[in-house]
C-alpha cells in the first residue's frame, strides 16, 4: 500500500472471495492506487459510516451477509453517500447487473487494463504518485 | 204236320200284319208316338205314358211342345226340332224334357219325318227314351271323380302347405333376426329362438309359454336416447293398429342390467276381408356393432384426452372415466410404485357407492404377486377373461368375506392391458363388466390393447417432455452456476496476470520484491488448483446426474474423515467469525467409500459455514443402535423455512433467496445421492432463528444391504 495518497483518493473494493479481493487490492496498489478492501456490503457500510469517502467503489454483487444490490440501495438512501461512483464487478446476467444502478460494469473475469481505465475517470489523481 | 203247319202259317200271317202295332203298343221302355203336321200328338203308346205320365186320352191332340222346358219353349226349340227333322229327315238329341207332373227327365230323342207311299209328308215319328237314370249314374260318376280329384288336390295342397310351413318355420328359426307374431289381443303366437333370446328366454317355447306380463317384467324397453319406450308405440303394437313402422329399441334386462340394441320393424298381416289378423315384428340386433362404434368413439375420445395433457396421472384418470359406461362397467388404472407394488390410481364406475366398494376392496385385499395384474406387468401381455365363473371367483378369493363381496360386485368379464414406457411395464389398465352382462371377446381385447398402447405413448411423451424440459433447465442452471463458480478464480488469475503484464510494460514489476512476487504467484497457483478442483466437481456432478453412483467401499473411520474436514474448515469458519466444535467418543468404523463420505461431510460443513453466518457449528459422530452410525452437523444460523426443507436436496436448489450467495446448489443433492447409495438416510431439522441440524445415518456394513449395492 502506498501511504502517500490523500484520504479522498482511495478506492473501496467490496468482494467476498478472499483470493480475488487480495489480488485486486495488490494489483491496484501496483497501479499506484490506494485500495481498501472489505468482504461484504455490511463491512463496506461500516467503513463508510466512519465518514471516509472513496473516489470510487468496486462492488461485487453476489456476497453473503449483505449482497451488492442491498448495499447499493443503502448508500443511495444516504444523500452523503449517494453520489459516490460505483463500478460493479459481476458475472451475473445483464438485467440483474442493471438492477444495481451502477455507473459502470466490469464483467468477470476482470482485466486490469479495463479496471484501471474505468477507475481513472473517477480517481484522476490516484495513480499520479 | 201240314195242318198244324198251315194253321201255324195262318196265325203267322195274321200276326205279321199286327206286329208293328203290337210292337208300338207293348214297348214300355220307349215312348213311340206320332206328331201330326201341326206339331200335335197323334198317337200314344204305353211307353210314352210311362215315361211322360200322360194317358192317351189326356194328350192326343195336344201340342208336343208340352214336353219341353219353359226355357226351351221360350227359345222356340220345339218348332226348331221339327224344322230340322223336316229338312234333314231326321233329328236326334239328348236333352231335358218335362213330365206331366212337372218333373224333368233326361231324354234321348229321335224325330223322324213320316212320308206316305206317295212321298207326301204326313207328320213325324218320335221315339223318346228316359235316360235320367243313366245320366244320374254318369253324373254321380263325374261328381265322384271330381270329388276324388278335389280330395287328391286337397291332400296335395295340405302336404304342400305343411311342407312350406315347415320350411317357413325352419327359415324363421334359423335366421339371425328375431321374429315374433302377435294376435290382435297382443298375445305372442309365434317367436323364433333369436327373438326369445333377445327377450332373455332360453328357447322360443319358453317365450311363447310365458305370459305377456312375465315377458314385459323382465326388461325395460328404452328408446335410442335412453328414455322409456311406451309399449303402445312399439312397432309390433302399431302394426296391430294397421301401421308399419321401424324403431331403434334398447332392451335392458332388469335382473342383470344387460342391454341389447335392436332395429325393430313391425308390419300388420291382413285377412282377405282387410281385417288385421296378426302383426309381425322383426328384430335385427346390432348390440355388437353398436359396441364397436362406441369402442371406436371411445378410442377417439381417449386419444384426444391423452394428447391434451402432459400430466399423465390426470390423463389416465380421465381415460378410466371415459371408458365407463361406453366399453366397461368398471375401469381401473394401476401404476407401479417405486417399491414395485401396484397402486390404484383411479377407479371409475357410474355408481359412486360401487366405486367406494371397489376402493375398499382394494384396500383390504391388495392384489397378490400371482394375481393377473402382476402377471400382465411381468409378461407385458394383455389378458382377457371372457367369463368370470363362480369357480374363478372362488379360486381367487381365499377370504370368505372377500368372496362374498366379489359375488356382490357381480363381475362377468374383464381385460387387463399393460401400460409401458420404453418397453418397461409401469402399470395396467383394467376394463371390467358386471351389470351390462357384456362379455369381452378378442375384438374387445384388441381395442383395449390399442387404448393401452396409446395411453403408454402419451405417458412416454409426457415423460420425455418433462424430462427434456427438466434436462434443459438443469443444464441451464448447471451452466450458470458453473460459469459463476469458474469466473471467480479465473478473475483472480486474470487480474494478477494482466496486472503483472501492465507492471512489466511500465517497468514497475521490478519494484516488487522476490518474496512478494513469490507470494502472489503462489496465490495464482492456488487459483489454478481451485479451478482444477472445480472442473472435477462439475464433471462429477454432471456424471452423477445421468449415471449411477459407484461406490468404492473400504474399511474407514467416519470420525477420522469428519475430523479432517473440520480441520480444513476451521480457517473459513474463523473468517466469518465462527468456530467448529467436534464432538466424538471412539472411532466409528464401517464399510464405506472414503472419498464420497469426505464429500458428504465437506458439503455439510461448508453449508454450515456459509449459511451459519458466523454462528457456532457442532459436528458429531456416534455409533447408534442396530449397526448404524449417525453424523450430525448443527449450526445456530437463521434456519431453513419449512417450505424449503425438502427442496434443498434437489439439484441446483438453495434455501436462500435469489443468487445473493455463491454456490453450486448441488451440495445437498450430492450428499443425498452418496448417503442413499450407502443405504443410509439424510434428514434435517431446522427451526427458524435457532439453527439447522443435518443428520446422516449410515449402516455400518455393506452386508446389511448387499442386495442394494
Amino acid at each position: 500500500m502506498k501511504g502517500a495518497a490523500t484520504p479522498q483518493e482511495y478506492i473501496l473494493v467490496v468482494e467476498d472471495d478472499k483470493d480475488l479481493r487480495a489480488t485486486l487490492c495488490d494489483a491496484l496498489d501496483l497501479e499506484g492506487y490506494v485500495a481498501i478492501c472489505v468482504e461484504n456490503g455490511e463491512a463496506a457500510l461500516r467503513h463508510l459510516a466512519s465518514g471516509a469517502r472513496p473516489c470510487v467503489i468496486l462492488l461485487d454483487l453476489m456476497m453473503p451477509v449483505m449482497d451488492g444490490w442491498t448495499f447499493r440501495q443503502e448508500i443511495l438512501k444516504d444523500p452523503s453517500l449517494a453520489s459516490i461512483p460505483v463500478i460493479v464487478m459481476s458475472a451475473a446476467a445483464p438485467a440483474r447487473v442493471a438492477a444495481a444502478r451502477a455507473h459502470a460494469v466490469l464483467h468477470k473475469p476482470l482485466h486490469m487494463a479495463r479496471v484501471v481505465g474505468l477507475v481513472q475517470k473517477h480517481c484522476p489523481d490516484g495513480a499520479s504518485a | 204236320m201240314d195242318r198244324v203247319g198251315q194253321a201255324e202259317d195262318r196265325d203267322m200271317e195274321d200276326d205279321t200284319a199286327e206286329l208293328p202295332a203290337l210292337l208300338v203298343n207293348q214297348i214300355a221302355d220307349y215312348a213311340i208316338f206320332v206328331i201330326d203336321k201341326n206339331g200335335c200328338i197323334a198317337t200314344w203308346n204305353p211307353g210314352a205314358q210311362r215315361i211322360k205320365g200322360y194317358s192317351a186320352a189326356e194328350i192326343i191332340g195336344k201340342p208336343y211342345s208340352l214336353f219341353f222346358t219353359d226355357e226351351d219353349r221360350a227359345v222356340g226349340k220345339p218348332n226348331a226340332i221339327l224344322s230340322q227333322a223336316r229338312a234333314l229327315g231326321r233329328y236326334e238329341e239328348e236333352g231335358w224334357r218335362v213330365r206331366q207332373d212337372g218333373t224333368r227327365f233326361w231324354a234321348s230323342v229321335v224325330v223322324t219325318e213320316l212320308l206316305n207311299r206317295r212321298g207326301e209328308f204326313r207328320g213325324f215319328a218320335k221315339i223318346t227314351r228316359d235316360l235320367t237314370r243313366r245320366r244320374d249314374l254318369e253324373e254321380a260318376e263325374r261328381v265322384a271323380a271330381a270329388e276324388r280329384a278335389a280330395r287328391r288336390q286337397a291332400e296335395l295342397d295340405e302336404w304342400e302347405v305343411r311342407q312350406s310351413r315347415n320350411q317357413l318355420d325352419l327359415v324363421l328359426r334359423s335366421i339371425s333376426e328375431g321374429v315374433t307374431v302377435q294376435s290382435p289381443e297382443g298375445k305372442w303366437v309365434f317367436a323364433n329362438d333369436a327373438a326369445a333370446r333377445l327377450c332373455g328366454f332360453d328357447s322360443a317355447e319358453a317365450f311363447i309359454g310365458a305370459s305377456r306380463e312375465e315377458v314385459l317384467s323382465r326388461f325395460e324397453i328404452l328408446r335410442e336416447d335412453g328414455s322409456p319406450f311406451p309399449l303402445d308405440e312399439l312397432p309390433g303394437r302399431l302394426a296391430l293398429r294397421g301401421g308399419r313402422s321401424d324403431a331403434v329399441v334398447r332392451f335392458r334386462t332388469k335382473l342383470t342390467g344387460e342391454e341389447r340394441w335392436s332395429f325393430v320393424s313391425g308390419a300388420p298381416v291382413l285377412c282377405r276381408d282387410g281385417k288385421i289378423e296378426l302383426s309381425v315384428s322383426i328384430f335385427r340386433e346390432f348390440t355388437d356393432r353398436r359396441r364397436t362404434e362406441q369402442a371406436w368413439q371411445f378410442l377417439a375420445d381417449a386419444s384426444v384426452v391423452l394428447g391434451a395433457s402432459l400430466d399423465y396421472q390426470t390423463t389416465l384418470k380421465q381415460v378410466a372415466e371415459l371408458a365407463v359406461p361406453t366399453i366397461a362397467d368398471w375401469s381401473t388404472v394401476d401404476v407401479m410404485a417405486p417399491d414395485g407394488s401396484l397402486q390404484q390410481l383411479a377407479v371409475a364406475h357410474t355408481d359412486p357407492s360401487k366405486r367406494e366398494l371397489a376402493k375398499e376392496w382394494r384396500r383390504r385385499w391388495p392384489p397378490q404377486p400371482h394375481a393377473t395384474l402382476y402377471r400382465v406387468i411381468r409378461t407385458g401381455m394383455p389378458e382377457l377373461v371372457p367369463e368370470v365363473t363362480d369357480a374363478i371367483i372362488e379360486a381367487s378369493t381365499p377370504d370368505l368375506e372377500q368372496r362374498r363381496i366379489a359375488f356382490e360386485l357381480g363381475l362377468r368379464s374383464f381385460m387387463v392391458v399393460p401400460l409401458s414406457v420404453r418397453k418397461e411395464a409401469i402399470g395396467t389398465l383394467t376394463f371390467l363388466t358386471s351389470e351390462s352382462g357384456r362379455r369381452y371377446g378378442p375384438q374387445d381385447l384388441i381395442l383395449a390393447t390399442e387404448i393401452g398402447r396409446r395411453a403408454s405413448l402419451a405417458i412416454e411423451n409426457a415423460r420425455a417432455y418433462t424430462e427434456a424440459r427438466e434436462a434443459v433447465r438443469t443444464r441451464d442452471n448447471f451452466l450458470a452456476i458453473a460459469s459463476h463458480e469458474l469466473r471467480t478464480p479465473l478473475s483472480a488469475l486474470s487480474v494478477l496476470i494482466s496486472s503483472f503484464v501492465r507492471a512489466a510494460e511500465s517497468g514497475r514489476l521490478l519494484t516488487l520484491s522476490t518474496d512478494v512476487l513469490a507470494e502472489r504467484l503462489k496465490r495464482a497457483e492456488r487459483q489454478v488448483s481451485q479451478l482444477g478442483t472445480l472442473v472435477d466437481r462439475l464433471l462429477d456432478i454432471s456424471h452423477l446426474s445421468t449415471q449411477d453412483l459407484r461406490l468404492q467401499r473400504e474399511e474407514c473411520d467416519l470420525v477420522e474423515i469428519a475430523r479432517d474436514v473440520v480441520s480444513r474448515f476451521e480457517d473459513a469458519a474463523a473468517d466469518v467469525g465462527g468456530r467448529i466444535e467436534f464432538k466424538t467418543a471412539a472411532p466409528v468404523v464401517g464399510w464405506w467409500d472414503r472419498s464420497r463420505l469426505d464429500q458428504v461431510v465437506t458439503n455439510l460443513v461448508a453449508n454450515a459455514v456459509k449459511y451459519g453466518q458466523g454462528a457456532a457449528i457442532t459436528v458429531s459422530v456416534s455409533s447408534g443402535s442396530s449397526g448404524h452410525v449417525r453424523l450430525t452437523v448443527r449450526d445456530e444460523g437463521p434456519g431453513i423455512p419449512l417450505e424449503h426443507q425438502e427442496r434443498i436436496f434437489e439439484q441446483f436448489e438453495r434455501a436462500t433467496t435469489a443468487e445473493s450467495l455463491p454456490g453450486m446448489g448441488l451440495g445437498l443433492w450430492l450428499v443425498r445421492r452418496i448417503v442413499t447409495a450407502h443405504g443410509g438416510v439424510v434428514s434435517l431439522e431446522s427451526v427458524l432463528g435457532k439453527g439447522t441440524a443435518f443428520s446422516v445415518v449410515l449402516p455400518v456394513s455393506a452386508q446389511a444391504l448387499q442386495g442394494d449395492s
